[in-house]
């Protein structure tokens, strides 16, 4: 996993948490990692173990952590970093959703060592679309509701997302139903 | 370069994959814009002239078709006018000869400048990289942003670590300070220091050590501290060491304590060792400090040397002086004792003045010696207190009866105020408060020539059950100037040397009787005007005896209450002593001080019941003392007393009227018989008391008899001899056992008067020796103790004595105890 997503699990439980908070977790999953570098990449397992660790020292479920992580990681991090470029993926939610597949096929050419998860977008109207996503990592399945939750704020379009098929109770991929109101999509 | 076919682009297509293209024709109008272009110039439209809009600046060519087509090669970037965007690109012919088209996109290097521009990435071609560009650009900028922070974190901490290094710097400055101190503190310090781990094996010694031991530097360390110790310790201090550790019991830890080491050289030294544990270390340590005590107990030893010797002559010193007195007194007392004998023999009268003044000073240097002696007892403290009940009134006037006949031969008045305060009976030693007294009292009329000398005694309450009694001796004497009082005190020493000469004695009666007092937790005092007299008063600490053993009040005295009664006396003394007596008993009385005045009280006023009149007023000799009584009114008062002085014997020619003398000094007993036979009431029993009559000269029977008095106590032996010699007697006197066997040898007596407790031979050994070295009915030993308990007297018959009285010496018992010895025939 690139710097980055490590860098916004701090971001996130600092700015929620504190920083003391998370020296303990980073102390708890025995991370002794100062800085971590937005484009380098570091072992999955520091990941897995600093959200473990979060969830013992938080006293809070690792799904709840990882659906706040995606939110932020929408609204904070890559906003933050990539916010111009975020915006201009699409001028809609639905727009952005469309463009997944494209960004995330950029993504993988400017990071070559990033195994970016795969987006595909069928069955699209108007107001929604079925979003499917594959990954070669378990688990991740919150961090892509938080996300899509995030991208209803980033767009300000009340979301409604409903899990179709889930990898966790055996399905191929994870499958959600998307749906948003159009009055709010800009 | 084969000349490939055609391509044709239908109209979308090339839309689509060139948004951003710009075709314009030979006169640079605009012919085309793409969909992208339009949003992003607005103002670029078909028709427009390119150059009122767009500006070339790369590459640098005049902006014309021709050139613009001659440049086909080159990269193309054009501005508009104000400077909104920049496109890159290139130019490529069409085929239209008239027209060409330029192909590019937005230069962009700020991901917010694509929404700046009004434009989204649906409006780049998908070929075009732009955006991705972008995105790697925005990725360095955020890995930059992260080395930075991660730079400033590695500076902070760097910065802290400078300043940690600085701190450990100082710290490590400090320390090594502390350890050079530590080290030259070791190094100079005088006592040894070693430091040795749990096994025993030394691990560390100062200099010190070393040169106490005699070992070279390093020699030590490394090796079993028991090479140290003498046996059995060496082996025994490593079980010693494995008991600690097992046990955790201390014997040695931080107590100090004096041990033997050995030297190298295998000379034992005396140290003193303080061993204590060192904490926190790896493994248990001890740290020993040793002191090389030699000299400190060379100096013990010389101390205890020197203090053993002078014990030993101190020891030496009083073996001397008790031998010494012995020596002087054995054959003072033959000679005292020799002149007993030879005054039962026929002298002239010029040969028994000798002899008894051979006797009397004999007698003075006796009590010399016994002075020195009980003053060296006393420095010495060696002597002990008895604690017996007495009646301290008796003690006063036994102690005033001793120097009544001097003070009467001097014509002194001597009298004694005995306050109500003074008990009865008290527990205390009578023998060495009379001692004082005594002394204080012969050295008042020894030291005023004319006058009175009185004693007075009152008591107040101490700590119960305590009292303090307080006696004071005046005299009307030559005093002592006020810068000779403290030497009087001095022993040896008197007011003036002068003196000395003048009145004789040692200088040691003071001394003895301020030691006396402060022994029996009182002080002596003195103060005195020279040619006024002086007062000299004592006190001492005493308990009130339990039981009360005063006799119970005579019946008869109740007879006296309500009578009247003329004293006339020329000292006030003698006078307030009456007037309170008569008054205690009721009485009314008062008082006269010369003849004349009792004529005047006598003639006016009330009659008196009685009159004591005091002997001396009435006239020089019998005959004018007659005629002066002769003219008094005898029906004013028919009952006359006289107060005569002591020893004074021409009772027989008063008259008639006088019912009764008194004789001086006034006490307690006789007062009250006086006054009962003053108005004929019957007076006490004579065992209570004095005779009626002052005894008269001693009958030569009585003085046949050879009396050895044996008897330790100097005052006690100056008691005994007085009653004797009242009761007509002579004695010799032997102060211990030794002495009485010394006497015997040399001479027989009738009678032996035995104290039971003497120093080195006591009255009951000595009893037994008599018996075995002269059997038979030679003697008879009345033994005297203060013992006065139900054993003593079978302890004393058991011994061989033949009877028994106690102490004190009551005069009935004395007489009835002599009485039954006749002198043994066969002298």
């Amino acid at each position: 996993m690139y710097g980055m997503v490590n860098k916004a699990l701090e971001g996130m439980v600092v700015d929620q948490f504190g920083e003391e908070a998370w020296e303990r977790i980073k102390a708890e999953a025995g991370a002794d990692i100062d800085v971590f570098i937005s484009n380098q990449g570091y072992p999955d397992a520091i990941t897995y173990n600093l959200v473990a660790a979060a969830s013992t020292v938080l006293n809070r479920p690792a799904t709840e952590l990882l659906e706040a992580f995606g939110v932020h990681w929408v609204v904070k991090t890559a906003r933050e970093g990539y916010g111009e470029l975020m915006e201009a993926n699409g001028r809609t939610l639905r727009e952005f959703l469309l463009n997944l597949p494209n960004f995330h096929a950029r993504v993988s050419l400017i990071f070559p060592h990033l195994q970016p998860p795969r987006f595909v977008c069928t069955d699209v109207t108007d107001q929604s679309l079925r979003l499917h996503y594959y990954s070669h990592r378990a688990g991740l399945t919150p961090l892509v509701q938080g996300l899509l939750r995030g991208l209803g704020q980033m767009f300000s379009t009340p979301i409604h997302i409903e899990q179709e098929a889930e990898r966790a109770a055996g399905a191929e991929h994870d499958i959600f139903r998307v749906s948003w109101e159009r009055a709010a999509a800009a | 370069m084969t000349a490939l076919p055609p391509l044709t682009l239908p109209p979308g297509s090339f839309a689509k994959a060139f948004p951003f293209h710009l075709a314009f024709d030979r006169a640079l109008v605009i012919t085309q814009v793409g969909a992208s272009l339009r949003r992003l110039g607005p103002e670029l439209r078909t028709g427009a002239r390119l150059a009122e809009i767009l500006t070339l600046e790369q590459p640098r060519i005049p902006l014309e078709f021709s050139t613009i087509a001659a440049s086909q090669h080159l990269l193309f970037v054009l501005a508009s006018h104000d400077s909104r965007f920049r496109l890159r690109g290139q130019v490529a012919p069409l085929t239209d000869p008239d027209q060409m088209v330029f192909l590019g996109s937005p230069w962009v290097t700020e991901p917010a400048a694509i929404r700046q521009l009004g434009l989204t990435l649906d409006d780049f071609a998908l070929h075009d990289p732009v955006v991705d560009l972008l995105q790697i650009l925005q990725s360095q900028r955020a890995t930059l942003a992260d080395l930075q922070k991660l730079t400033d974190r590695l500076s902070r901490q760097k910065e802290a670590l400078r300043e940690a290094n600085d701190r450990l710097a100082r710290q490590f400055a400090e320390l090594e300070r502390i350890q050079g101190l530590s080290r030259s503190i070791l190094e100079t310090a005088v006592d040894g220091i070693i430091t040795i781990n749990e096994t025993g094996v030394i691990e560390a010694v100062n200099p010190a050590v070393e040169r106490l031991f005699g070992y070279e530097s390093g020699e030590l360390l490394g090796r079993n501290v028991s090479m140290l110790m003498p046996s059995p310790v060496r082996e025994a201090h490593d079980g010693y060491l494995m008991r600690y550790l097992r046990t955790g019991q201390r014997r040695v830890l931080g107590i100090g304590r004096e041990v033997t080491g050995v030297r190298k050289d295998g000379i034992l030294i005396p140290l003193y060792l303080a061993v204590g544990e060192v904490t926190g270390g790896d493994r248990p340590r001890f740290t020993g400090i040793l002191h090389d005590i030699s000299e400190r107990q060379n100096a013990a030893r010389a101390l205890r040397a020197a203090k053993e010797s002078a014990e030993t002559a101190n020891r030496a010193k009083s073996e001397f002086l008790a031998n010494m007195s012995h020596e002087i007194r054995t054959p003072l007392n033959a000679v005292i004792g020799m002149t007993g004998l030879l005054l039962d023999t026929e002298l002239n009268p010029e040969q028994h003045d000798c002899v008894e003044t051979i006797r009397t000073s004999g007698n003075t240097l006796l009590e010399l010696i016994n002075d020195i002696l009980d003053f060296s007892k006393i420095e010495s403290g060696r002597l002990e207190l008895e604690q017996t009940a007495f009646d301290p009134r008796a003690c006063l006037e036994d102690a005033l009866d001793l120097v009544t006949p001097a003070a009467t031969a001097k014509n002194l008045e001597l009298a004694c105020w005995i306050d109500e305060s003074v008990p009865a009976q008290i527990i205390a030693d009578p023998s060495r408060l009379r001692q004082i007294l005594v002394n204080l009292l012969a050295n008042a009329v020894k030291f005023t020539p004319a006058g009175e000398v009185w004693v007075e005694a009152v008591a107040k309450p101490a700590v119960s059950p305590q009292i303090e009694l307080r006696f004071a001796v005046h005299d009307t004497g030559i005093g002592i100037a006020a810068d000779r009082l403290q030497r009087l005190f001095q022993p040896f020493s008197q007011a003036d040397s002068s003196i000395s000469r003048q009145y004789g004695g040692t200088g040691l009666g003071l001394a003895i009787s301020r030691r006396l007092a402060e022994l029996m937790d009182g002080v002596l005092e003195v103060e005195s005007k020279p040619d006024q007299g002086s007062t000299f008063a004592f006190t001492v600490q005493a308990l009130l005896a339990p039981v009360d053993l005063t006799l119970p009040e005579e019946p008869a005295l109740a007879a006296l209450a309500e009578r009247r009664l003329l004293v006339a006396d020329s000292h006030a003394i003698n006078r307030r002593i009456l007037e309170r007596h008569a008054r205690a008993r009721g009485m009314s009385v008062q008082t006269a001080a010369s003849a004349a005045e009792v004529m005047a009280l006598w003639q006016t006023g009330d009659p008196f019941d009685a009159a004591l009149l005091e002997l001396s007023l009435l006239g020089r000799d019998a005959q004018s003392r007659s005629n002066w009584l002769d003219q008094l009114p005898v029906e004013r008062a028919s009952r006359i007393g006289l107060m005569a002085p002591f020893g004074f014997r021409g009772h027989k020619r008063f008259p008639a009227c006088v019912q009764t003398v008194l004789a001086k000094p006034l006490k307690a007993a006789p007062m009250d018989r006086a006054l009962l036979r003053l108005f004929d009431l019957t007076p006490p029993t004579p065992a209570a008391g004095e005779p009626v009559i002052p005894a008269g000269p001693p009958s030569r029977r009585r003085e046949m008899l050879r009396i050895l008095l044996a008897e330790d106590n100097v005052v006690n032996q100056r008691v005994a001899l007085k009653l004797l010699e009242r009761l007509g007697y002579r004695a010799d006197v032997a102060s211990n056992g030794f002495e009485v066997l010394e006497a015997l040898a040399r001479q027989p007596y009738d009678l032996i008067l035995m104290d039971v407790q003497m120093p080195e031979l006591d009255g009951l050994e000595a009893t037994r020796r008599i018996r075995a070295h002269w059997p038979g009915p030679t003697q008879t030993i009345i033994a005297m103790t203060a013992n006065a308990m139900q054993g003593d007297r079978e302890l004393c018959l058991a011994a061989g004595m033949d009877g028994y009285i106690a102490k004190p010496i009551n005069r009935e018992e004395l007489r009835a105890a002599l009485a039954g010895v006749r002198p043994t025939p066969e002298r």
